[in-house]
């Protein structure tokens, strides 16, 4: 008996799963073993028995021939249907993903260094005033001014570049299946990697105020020295600021896989949903804007408040982010 | 035993034909068909399946399950107003080939 459904199973191996040849293989199962049951009562050997009903089981490409005429009409639904997807899917070339994956892993080293220098910029005029005096300070206050444009220069390069890749966050995207596979490989691989970075970038970030703590636990006449207390300053600002480039490294290059992958952040359903609430938000945001500078400006100057109106900002901006949050809210419900 | 070459055009004739009474299932009718035949054509299982495939498609016949018997639920076939008036076809058509491939074949040839 389990002679006839592996046979069987083995004949429908080349078909596809569908609801039809399911049902189809269980009916001539079903035959089969009637026949099978009728030729033992019979009086036939088992091996007599599985010999005929697989002798007159036939050819399984006249059921092929006869299901493929029934399966056709389906079959057009679905490709008319995966043909409409392709409208909107942007297929991905391996050329396209390679230069990607080249450009983008240049620009997030641009903005990791880029923070990298932001948080170091204040340790050149701690260091000037702490050594040489106020007087002096200046130069220190430079020196940060010209890491800080170093910086800007670099998020600005990063996010321009970037720019060009922008579909890849907003469309569906269609990867040839070689090159997912070479992905999820690489992703695999990275995963290992990237919990290392994110534990070593957290750990550095929770030790960095510890020689800062040192220094404010030993007698405050180093303070008045001066340059201990520097020192464990610039200490933690530079440890602090290893740890962020790892993060941001690391964070950028995990983000890469899950763009190119469509998971994560970057999935179908959420691309498709962001595209709906995005068009709102932006519409949200062309009038809340202006209304805002409207308010501070008429705040600052009917009232003299220059000193305390600049509170609008961070205020509206958390309220804009809020508003955006429950405008998402209630798109994604909809769906 | 008859080559299933010459007789394909008629698989869905005798299947309907053994329908036209009552509803059956797969292995009765095969059965009934080596019965009728004496042993002289034995539909294949590939062959019956891709003509109850066919015939409903072309709603000639309907599929409905049987109830449960020694745990195995059956798939019946009934045949429908269209598949009696295509059987009646089917037949007339027969008469005619008959008729004609009568005439090309000499008795007693053999």
């Amino acid at each position: 008996m389990e002679t006839i459904k592996i046979y069987l199973e083995n004949m429908f191996g080349r078909l596809p799963e569908t609801t039809e040849t399911q049902r189809l293989k269980e009916d001539l199962l079903t035959t089969m073993e009637d026949k099978y049951n009728e030729l033992k009562s019979e009086g036939k050997s088992e091996n007599e028995a599985i010999g005929v009903v697989i002798s007159e089981f036939g050819n399984i490409d006249e059921l092929i021939q006869e299901l493929g005429i029934e399966m056709e009409k389906p079959e057009k639904a679905v490709t008319e249907r995966e043909a409409k997807v392709t409208e909107l899917t942007h297929v991905l070339t391996e050329e396209e993903v390679g230069k990607y994956i080249q450009d983008s892993k240049r620009y997030n080293l641009c903005t990791a260094i880029g923070v990298f220098l932001c948080i170091l910029s204040p340790i050149s005029p701690i260091f000037t005033i702490a050594k040489f005096g106020e007087n002096r300070g200046m130069i220190g206050f430079v020196v940060t001014l010209f890491l800080v444009a170093i910086a800007v220069g670099l998020f600005i390069y990063g996010g321009v570049s970037q720019e060009k890749y922008q579909y890849l966050r907003q469309e569906c995207l269609e990867l040839p299946k070689q090159l997912e596979i070479k992905l999820r490989k690489g992703q695999e691989a990275f995963r290992s990697k990237y919990i290392s970075a994110l534990i070593s970038g957290v750990l550095l970030c929770i030790i960095s105020p510890i020689p800062l703590l040192m220094w404010g636990i030993r007698d405050m006449e180093y303070l008045s020295r001066g340059i201990s207390g520097i020192r464990s300053v610039c200490i933690s600002l530079a440890i602090a600021a290893v740890a962020v480039f790892i993060l941001v490294y690391f964070g950028t290059a995990k983000e890469r896989y899950s763009l190119l992958l469509q998971t994560g952040e970057y999935t179908i359903e959420r691309k498709q949903r962001n595209k709906k609430t995005q068009k709102l938000t932006e519409s949200i945001g062309a009038v809340y804007w202006p209304v805002v500078v409207a308010i501070y400006l008429f705040w600052s100057f009917t009232r003299d408040a220059w000193s305390s109106s600049w509170l609008i900002w961070p205020i509206a901006g958390v309220l804009f982010a809020a508003i955006s949050g429950i405008i998402q809210a209630i798109k994604g419900k909809d769906e | 035993m008859i080559s299933s070459d010459v007789i394909r055009g008629y698989n869905d004739t005798i299947i309907l034909y053994l329908l036209l009474d009552n509803p059956s299932y797969g292995y009765e009718i095969s059965k009934e068909i080596k019965k009728l035949s004496e042993g002289k054509y034995i539909m294949k299982e590939t062959t019956l399946y891709s003509a109850f495939t066919r015939l409903e498609k072309n709603k000639y016949i309907e599929s409905f399950y049987g109830e449960v018997t020694q745990g195995k639920r059956r798939t019946y076939y009934r045949i429908t107003d269209a598949g009696q008036s295509y059987y009646r076809e089917k037949c007339e058509e027969w008469m005619l080939t008959k008729e004609v491939v009568d005439k090309f074949v000499k008795e007693g040839v053999l």
